[in-house]
């Protein structure tokens, strides 16, 4: 794409090729929808965060839910307000066929703590009051980074740089409630779909509290 | 789609040097450079922390020639880019598109994930009910001119509204 665009910019005549290569750029972002169960649950090591209230979240706050983490920032104005909406979908979709205890949390990891943490609880309750969202220092960011085997980056220009994008793994972690990974979801996370794989999934675990 | 259901939008030729005779702008059967057609337009509403929208709207080169998208603005903001939401690898990450050549009889989509309108810096924040009045400025001297409503999402209950609200322009 940025290849096509430098080339339109120089006058170049490209022909049919780019508006086919947009589409298809478009439409390979739309049309992925698979779940990844993984062979072995891995565990969450530990972990130091604060949630959108200022309390302590830690690894022992996974434990005895099932959670969705999903890593964002709160100034990313196209992909990660759609994908908050699609997970609550999601989850009053699993209303009607898991009972709520076992229907995940969702949980925004938010790794942009600068331009994050004073608006958290805010941007949070826009979406739905049950959203737990959690951010804090860096090296405990990259932690749990690390244990979902995820990735971000703050992509900016220059050490001033305010306006900066932020490149974040775009796939949810399932966390079980014992503190493991079980599953990434990829996007679009389709409500319907979506549901009916959590809802397969964690109907087939027991866990013995 | 019928040409009544085009987006019969509000020409106007920039250049002053290409005198713009009243025939030609009534003139709705010709291939003309100016048959531009943009469908299903709406801005997410966003959270109240956010000082920036998504917009997003289906536009069509309806002529027989390339056509450069080459600027976008409009009074409800202090800027607006062209932005590409991209998957690569399973990291999500964004981009600037300085322009965007749309082919002869090709459709761009601007949709959730893809294409979108960064639009920066609202006068005024925007709720539900609000429109913003933007402008698509092209290579060629056209700009067309469409009413975007602030929406939820895009559902099939205000997909109706937007297309008739659309066709009063």
């Amino acid at each position: 794409m940025s290849i096509l665009v430098r080339a339109l910019s120089r006058g170049v005549f490209v022909g049919a090729l780019l508006a086919g290569q947009v589409m298809l750029a478009a439409e390979a972002v739309a049309a992925t929808d698979d779940y990844e169960r993984l062979k072995n649950p891995v565990a969450v090591k530990p972990f130091s965060l604060v949630d959108q209230n200022g309390a302590p979240f830690n690894l022992q706050s996974l434990k005895n839910h099932w959670s969705m983490i999903f890593v964002g920032f709160t100034t990313c104005p196209d992909v990660c307000p759609v994908t908050l909406g699609n997970l609550e979908a999601v989850r009053a979709e699993m209303g009607l066929r898991v009972s709520p205890e076992r229907i995940p949390r969702i949980i925004f990891l938010a790794v942009d703590p600068a331009r994050d943490v004073p608006v958290l609880k805010e941007y949070l309750g826009y979406f739905h009051p049950q959203y737990i969202g959690i951010s804090g220092e860096v090296n405990q960011i990259g932690s749990l980074i690390d244990s979902l085997n995820a990735f971000y980056r703050l992509d900016k220009k220059h050490t001033d740089d305010n306006d900066y994008d932020v490149l974040h793994t775009a796939y949810v972690s399932l966390i079980n409630p014992a503190g493991e990974m079980v599953a990434k979801l990829n996007p679009p996370f389709h409500p319907h779909k979506t549901a009916m794989y959590l809802s397969q999934l964690i109907s087939g675990v027991r866990f013995d509290d | 789609m019928t040409r009544s259901t085009r987006i019969a939008v509000s020409l106007l030729l920039l250049l002053q040097s290409i005198p713009l005779s009243a025939e030609q702008q009534n003139d709705s059967t010709g291939s003309t450079a100016t048959d531009i057609e943009i469908s299903e337009a709406w801005v997410g509403l966003a959270p109240p922390t956010m000082a920036m929208n998504a917009g997003y709207f289906s536009l069509s080169n309806l002529t027989d020639k390339p056509i450069e998208l080459v600027s976008v603005t409009s009074p409800a903001y202090g800027s607006i880019q062209i932005h590409q939401s991209q998957l690569l690898n399973g990291i999500a990450s964004m981009k600037m598109l300085p322009t965007l050549t749309i082919q002869p009889h090709q459709q761009v989509q601007f949709e959730s994930g893809g294409l979108h309108l960064m639009m920066r810096k609202p006068i005024t924040a925007m709720s539900l009910g609000d429109s913003a009045a933007v402008q698509l400025n092209f290579k060629n001297g056209t700009s067309v001119h469409v009413e975007m409503p602030v929406l939820k999402s895009k559902s099939r209950d205000n997909h109706n509204d937007q297309h008739n609200h659309h066709q009063h322009h």
